[in-house]
């Protein structure tokens, strides 16, 4: 069973995602003719970071999707595998990016020359645009991450922050080259700007990297959810008479949780096993792909 | 870094505790609350968080196990003083519905003791 208010806000976390996918696919598109209609080392870099940030909200929203449709543990061990050839693939994705950017950019500065192109336009007006949208999406998520205490939430806000300030910089970059064109070394702006966009999507590859890494080590539980077992226990306070133990894990993304209780002689076998599934199930309703044990001392 | 001090009298055990209660000093106050229980101290127990800014979840394991204990050994214990921010982790786990929590030192000690 959902809980209704959980639904809810299921409902407008995939909601949320789903516009941005939709919003990160006209981009891609538009990025793409600007690329296409234009002479640009940034309007290239600019393609490939939409290209990558648009296949990041992409599995952002295929995993909500797949959290959202709820207790199917059949295919656990499939979509783990799933997980990780998406990982390889943007992993790859990424790396070819950064090596087109950088030899485009090598060659731009050995071979300096003004930016031209119908495209130039049409990317100056999807900054403003899409500089626009991001600010608004950025703060939707920001304010569903602060209601709903959602981890996703704040890191779907931080990636359409660090879109919009991108939106800044290619706007303001494309600015300078125009303006400047009559300076020599304003041809540079362009291929040293596409540069800064590759030093960018580097340091989101590192990021990721760094992620994984830490997924795949065992680690201890996060505050939040330390304190979502303690809420459990203090509501179900007068359904045991000992608290002995609480042992908790991050394993990847599994959360492993065991706690020992100790209950009244008074009390049945049968009460005491009801007593412990319903805290069990609760807890397992709680956080997110835990399983829960409840060893009775 | 915390520090516990407990003094019998008055009919009931003033554990006054000041400092931070981190997953490294936890440890430190569940022994010195286990040395209490096992010792032959009275069954009222009053904790002075007054001077306890800061509490994380292991500080809260604690409090709960031991007011699960105090209450199984037919004792009674109640928290006073409660700072902003510990109080805040009080609400937020629902520990305000299942602790006694008073107001300050007096009023704790008009809960243990009524008359």
């Amino acid at each position: 069973m959902v809980h209704p208010s959980n639904a809810s806000g299921d409902g407008n976390r995939e909601s949320a995602t789903r516009t941005a996918v939709i919003a990160g696919g006209f981009d891609l598109i538009v990025t793409l003719g600007a690329l296409i209609a234009a002479s640009s080392a940034v309007i290239l870099a600019d393609f490939f970071k939409t290209l990558l940030e648009f296949v990041a909200v992409l599995l952002a929203w295929l995993a909500i999707r797949r959290i959202h449709r709820g207790a199917n543990h059949e295919f656990d061990y499939g979509v783990g595998k799933l997980e990780n050839l998406s990982s390889l693939a943007v992993a790859i994705l990424m790396i070819t990016c950064l090596l087109v950017i950088v030899i485009n950019a090598a060659h731009s500065l050995f071979h300096p020359g003004e930016i031209t192109g119908l495209g130039v336009w049409i990317s100056f007006f999807s900054q403003v645009v899409y500089g626009v949208i991001n600010t608004r999406l950025c703060l939707r998520s920001r304010r569903l991450a602060r209601e709903q205490n959602s981890p996703l939430m704040a890191s779907q806000a931080d990636l359409f922050y660090t879109k919009a300030i991108g939106n800044g910089f290619i706007f303001l970059s494309l600015a300078l080259s125009l303006l400047l064109r009559g300076l020599p070394w304003a041809h540079y702006i362009d291929p040293v700007a596409s540069l800064v966009i590759a030093g960018s999507i580097l340091f989101a590859a590192l990021g990721i990297f760094k992620d994984s890494t830490l997924d795949l080590l065992d680690r201890t539980l996060e505050e939040n959810s330390q304190i979502v077992i303690l809420r459990t226990l203090a509501r179900h306070f007068d359904c045991y008479e000992e608290l002995h133990e609480i042992r908790s894990r991050r394993s990847g993304s599994r959360v492993f949780v065991e706690i020992i209780l100790g209950f009244p002689g008074t009390q049945s076998a049968a009460e005491v096993q009801a007593a412990a599934r319903r805290l069990k199930e609760e807890l397992e309703r709680e956080i997110a792909s835990s399983h829960v044990t409840i060893g009775i001392a | 870094m915390l520090e516990i001090t407990p003094t019998a009298g008055q009919g009931f055990l003033h554990i006054a505790l000041k400092g931070e209660i981190t997953s490294a000093t936890a440890p430190q106050l569940e022994r010195v609350l286990a040395e209490c229980l096992a010792g032959d101290q009275p069954r009222l127990w009053l904790l002075d968080l007054e001077a306890l800014p800061f509490t994380s979840s292991a500080g809260l394991r604690v409090f709960l196990t031991y007011t699960k204990k105090i209450k199984t050994a037919g004792g009674r214990l109640v928290f006073c003083s409660v700072q902003p921010a510990v109080a805040e982790v009080f609400e937020v786990s629902g520990f305000t519905q299942i602790l006694s929590i008073a107001p300050d030192a007096a009023a704790a000690r008009h809960l243990l003791l009524p008359d």
